[in-house]
């Protein structure tokens, strides 16, 4: 093999031996098709769907209002004294209940 | 420029280059298809001031590599001997006495070229099939103007003698 036939040879275009060139071309120009959505995108989804049905049927109860509770028990025995000693008073439990006679 | 135009003037170029970087005409066509895959993605990102071929045979190279270092992984991995990189699969010839030597050549030539590096096969495709000069060549693979001119150098002459060595 000569030099001349060596640099035709290099410079060959050899691209007929191609069996894809139509298909490749059909395949990169053809829009693909949209993909689906992946599996635990569309879990995420129900779950969430999931937890809005639960709080619509579980609605959270309001807190209570405290003109309509104190209406019944104007004095409630839980009630803290602003002396600090409760209902007995600073004398202590046992004078209070002999004093008292309860 | 659309992609349809840019296929049908540069399909011939990325072929022959992946057919020089391949065993043979079949993983050609699979490195071709890769790199037909990643321009169509980058395409809309090319910079119309660059130079289209050095734009292209860099993103090329890189599939290339990619391609042959996840092969490595595989072969690594794999209990098939997968020896099959000196095997060329040039067609048959045809019954013309032109065709018939002109197949025999390539047949010869892709003999010679596994014979060879990939570097050096790469470098002697981008010089002498894709007509790029030596500074293009420097920016595709990264080394620079000089080396690329004293390996080229030395490939040539690795590939005549092996070449007249067949004679």
């Amino acid at each position: 093999m000569n030099e001349k036939e060596l640099t035709n040879l290099l410079s060959a275009d050899l691209s007929g031996e191609s069996k894809i060139k139509e298909s490749l071309k059909l395949k990169l120009l053809t829009p693909a098709p949209r993909k689906r959505a992946p599996y635990f995108a569309l879990s995420g989804a129900l779950a969430c769907a999931a937890a809005v049905i639960m709080v619509l049927i579980f609605k959270p109860h309001s807190a209570p209002h405290d003109e309509y509770e104190y209406a019944f028990y104007p004095m409630s025995s839980l009630e803290q004294y602003s002396d600090g000693y409760g209902a007995s008073g600073p004398r202590g439990l046992i004078t209070y209940i002999t004093e008292t006679n309860v | 420029m659309q992609f349809e135009d840019f296929y049908n003037t540069y399909f011939s170029k990325v072929y022959n280059y992946s057919r020089y970087r391949s065993a043979n005409a079949a993983e050609a066509d699979e490195l071709t298809s890769l790199i037909f895959e990643k321009l169509l993605s980058k395409f809309s990102l090319f910079d119309e001031t660059r130079n289209i071929e050095v734009w292209l045979f860099a993103l090329a190279r890189n599939v290339v590599n990619d391609y042959y270092r996840r092969a490595t992984i595989r072969s690594f991995f794999s209990l098939g001997s997968g020896g099959d990189e000196d095997e060329t699969d040039v067609p048959m010839p045809d019954d013309t006495l032109a065709r018939a030597e002109e197949e025999d050549g390539k047949r010869r030539l892709f003999s010679a070229l596994t014979r060879l590096e990939q570097r050096e096969r790469e470098l002697i495709n981008l010089k002498h099939n894709q007509m790029l000069n030596n500074r293009q060549i420097a920016e595709v693979t990264g080394l620079s103007e000089s080396n690329v001119g004293t390996i080229l150098a030395r490939s040539m002459q690795k590939l005549r003698v092996i070449l007249g060595s067949k004679l």
